[in-house]
């Protein structure tokens, strides 16, 4: 019977060609959008090297002091300092780094301006993430403790300071500081937020508080130099658990330790105005919806990310609604245009359900193909992003996760959009679709 | 014959409601994006108020931290600490005039031309909102503003009991309207601080550069460092000699971290900040272009289909009218009429939709400092209405070419 509907629709489809080109060209575009989206987001959250552990890591990207009535706020850079007192030896937790916000890096070579992204790290940076050594090693805890000028780059920066030969042993020059390089890295995408960088160096590497006081800024509470807010550049903090399981018990712990801290002991609460703390410990895709502040409470507890979800799927619907009222529309007429074909299977008793589940199953096909189209579209359009370097060291493709989204993207397209005009056919009396139809 | 051609349109109403619900969709898109293309369009033409032409700016990261105000720096530390940074700030200033590919420099904090972010709020005790920067008594003539009432900043500015302000011609007229803005003082909302008193008033300083939306601007004088109430500036701006080369930026570099080796520094060319902020606007845009093009290209596509479509099924009425003796052109326009019957359905529901939008982008936007002008969404109504309804006869063009062919012989034949 399958086989049977098959044949037909591919006969139908064959008749009338501009029909089926036209909705052909709506279905593969309308995907290859879906489809762009959805690999950007893959490549964004996925786990993928380095963050290869990513579903066992939670991370902290920022911090924020508020009044006691919440409405004033000093948002989002966190010292180092902060993380290394506040998230040290949380229950169910593996390891942690601790790691800055990337900056700019400005170097001279033979009169050429070269600008790099720089991050500060810990020594066990590399051992959560799992970077790809194409030269040399990841600087060690020891080098870290010790604040040697040591640094590990990546291709790129290899291929613009040296030209592609190898670089270990190389000193280079950056923001007017030198640094030995002790191992290359293959190049990491600028989406991930995480690992990526040009140019990764020790974080005690940092330049020291002017004026050799050993606090500055400090005015109360003497917190042996410890400021809770970043003064330059910020950090954030990435914790390995050893199960999922432990996620909840990481959170509520740095949750419960965050908020005794009273600021006004520090710094940052100089006039007395800011008294409580917060941040938290969220997985990828919950800290990436904290960005967004009209879907989420900045001072949840929970991220609320499916409020985030939420209105991506309802953005996603808006988009498709065009295309889909677009096929609909062709759709019925073009079932109007078989009436007669209707007429006759109702007249020897084919139920409505059937013609329905017919035309339905003749629109997927029809949709599926145009996934297809659409896919392959998607496909050249994605290496052309990538040939372009829009988004710098980023290699977009179709992998297999991202194929099944789009045919079930394809299939949910094909029902909706089949649904309606098979339901007007089949209320056709049969008398008036074997005269071709009612007008 | 309208109301023959009503009747005949709701005859066919299931048919008919889709297709304008297709019309409406699509001219919802295009309204959104014409109207997002007029918006950057109007802002592009618009004076920028400033001349970028060698103008660089120096980004400093002096890592002192504490108040910027120097009276309220209660320890030793930070009195310390803060004295350190105007002496390496003055040292600075000095290696500047030294150095021959340099014209002029003016300090800022916290922004500079071409910088996305900023300070802004309402102005002192009244309820009209503004952006503001701190700017030097050198800055005008380093970025060519053009002073329309007053002056810029001199030394005059010292040692007055009250806080000096330039604004632009666009707070001058919120403010003031037509009286004359010069010398009005404006109070602050806290106790025991001077005045602010308009100096001068100046065309324009549109900070996030050629796409940002023009809205008020203050500037408040910078006093030389070390004076009190002060702040540190975060950024110099300067013009470099005509004859000067890319070179220059690592000697400049050099010199500065020479004399100041734990403060960072960082050089930009105005042009090339300005090259990053029109690709940060004309990236997304034309992302939004091309998808709603295709959008739109799609439902062309598709409504042709559907009107070539409902042509041949409407055969034999047509073959009816053209045997009563109606000519092919009434034919033809017939079915354009019924075409534009439904556009216009579309329209006037889209309109009752897009009224909504400055409504609810100014929920969205509460305190936004400058909406688009309301004349800009009315253009932009007008283009998308007119195209919209090109789009329409454009789909029934060719079918309704078609329908002119119909021989009443042939139609009436199937009777």
């Amino acid at each position: 019977m399958l086989r049977h509907y098959l044949l037909l629709s591919l006969k139908v489809l064959a008749r009338r060609k501009f029909f089926t080109f036209i909705s052909i060209f709506g279905i593969s575009f309308t995907l290859l959008v879906l489809m762009l989206v959805t690999a950007l987001a893959d490549h964004a959250f996925a786990p993928m090297a380095p963050e290869t552990r990513q579903d066992l890591t939670l991370e902290a990207n920022r911090a924020l002091l508020f009044n006691d009535s919440n409405r004033g706020q000093w948002c989002c850079a966190a010292s180092f300092e902060f993380f290394d007192t506040f998230a040290r030896n949380l229950p169910g937790a593996v390891n942690l780094s601790i790691y800055s916000d990337t900056f700019d890096g400005v170097s001279y070579l033979e009169g050429r301006k070269i600008r790099s992204v720089m991050k500060r790290t810990d020594g066990e940076f590399w051992n959560i993430l799992s970077f790809s050594f194409l030269e040399g090693r990841p600087y060690t805890a020891q080098e870290v403790n010790q604040a040697a000028p040591v640094a590990v780059i990546s291709a790129t920066t290899r291929h613009r300071f040296f030209d592609g030969r190898p670089a270990a042993g190389k000193t280079l020059e950056v923001n007017g500081d030198r640094y030995r390089i002790v191992g290359v890295v293959e190049d990491v995408s600028i989406v991930r937020d995480v690992p990526n960088s040009d140019i990764w160096v020790p974080h005690t590497t940092a330049p020291p508080p002017p004026s050799g006081s050993p606090s500055p800024g400090m005015i109360t509470g003497r917190q042996e130099g410890r400021t809770l807010m970043a003064r330059g550049v910020g950090y954030r903090a990435i914790v390995l658990a050893a199960t999922r399981d432990a996620f909840p018990l990481i959170q509520r712990e740095f949750q419960s330790r965050v908020s005794r801290i009273d600021p006004r002991e520090y710094e940052e609460g100089r006039d007395g105005s800011l008294t409580r703390m917060f941040s938290t410990f969220d997985t990828k895709l919950e800290g990436f919806a904290r960005n967004f502040p009209p879907f989420t409470d900045p001072r949840s507890p929970d991220p609320q990310a499916w409020r985030f979800m939420l209105f991506i799927v309802t953005l996603a619907l808006l988009f498709v609604l065009l295309p889909t009222v677009n096929l609909v529309n062709i759709n019925v007429s073009r079932i109007m245009e078989r009436a007669s074909e209707i007429g006759v299977r109702k007249a020897f008793g084919a139920s409505s359900r059937i013609l329905v589940g017919q035309f339905v199953i003749e629109n997927i096909i029809l949709t599926v193909a145009g996934g297809l189209v659409g896919l392959l579209l998607s496909v050249i359009v994605l290496r052309a992003v990538t040939i372009s370097g829009v988004i710098p060291h980023t290699s977009l493709g179709v992998n297999w996760r991202v194929f099944a989204y789009g045919l079930v993207m394809a299939v949910v397209f094909g029902i909706i959009s089949g649904v309606y005009p098979a339901w007007r056919m089949s209320r056709l009396q049969a008398v008036d679709a074997l005269r071709g139809g009612r007008r | 014959m309208m109301r023959h051609l009503v009747r005949l349109v709701w005859n066919r109403k299931r048919q008919n409601l889709l297709m304008t619900i297709e019309m409406l969709m699509s001219f919802i898109v295009l309204f959104v994006v014409v109207h997002l293309m007029t918006v950057n369009v109007y802002n592009y033409v618009r004076p920028l108020g400033f001349n970028a032409d060698r103008v660089w700016t120096i980004e400093m990261t002096s890592g002192y931290a504490g108040p910027l105000d120097r009276n309220r720096s209660q320890t030793e530390e930070l009195i310390a600490e803060r004295e350190a940074a105007e002496v390496t700030l003055r040292q600075l200033y000095a290696a500047l005039d030294d150095l021959p590919n340099v014209e002029r420099y003016a300090a800022t904090w916290p922004s500079t031309a071409y910088d996305g972010g900023g300070w802004g709020g309402k102005l002192g005790t009244t309820t009209v909102n503004s952006w503001m920067n701190f700017a030097d008594d050198n800055f005008r003539d380093v970025m060519g503003l053009t002073v329309v009432a007053g002056r810029w900043f001199s030394t005059e500015d010292q040692a007055v009991p009250w806080q000096p302000i330039v604004i632009n011609r666009r707070l001058a007229r919120e403010l003031f309207g037509n009286d004359d803005p010069l010398n009005q003082t404006l109070p602050y909302a806290g106790g025991g601080v001077p005045p602010m008193r308009v100096v001068g008033v100046i065309d324009d300083f549109r900070q996030g550069g050629e796409f940002a939306q023009p809205t008020n601007y203050t500037f408040y004088r910078l006093k030389s460092e070390g004076a009190a109430g002060q702040t540190l500036p975060s950024s110099l701006t300067i013009r470099v000699t005509a004859r000067t080369t890319a070179e220059f930026e690592q000697q400049l570099v050099e010199t500065l971290e020479a004399i100041a080796p734990s403060w960072s520094f960082e050089i930009k060319t105005l042009e090339s900040k300005r090259e990053d902020r029109l690709h940060d606007t004309l990236n997304p845009l034309a992302a939004l272009g091309v998808v709603a093009l295709f959008l739109l290209l799609m439902v062309v596509l598709g409504m042709t289909g559907v009107v070539w479509q409902t042509v041949t099924a409407r055969f034999q009425e047509f073959g009816l009218r053209r045997a009563n003796g109606a000519a092919t052109a009434d034919i033809r326009r017939q079915v354009l009429t019924e075409l534009v019957l439904l556009t216009t359905l579309a329209v006037v529901v889209g309109l009752a939709i897009i009224v909504q939008l400055p409504f609810v982008s100014a929920v969205l936007n509460a305190g936004s400092f400058s909406p688009p002008p309301p004349f800009l969404s009315v253009s932009s109504v007008a283009v998308s209405v007119t195209v919209i309804y090109l789009l329409t006869l454009l789909c029934g063009w060719y079918p309704s070419r078609l329908a002119t062919r119909i021989q009443p012989a042939e139609a009436l034949h199937y009777e």
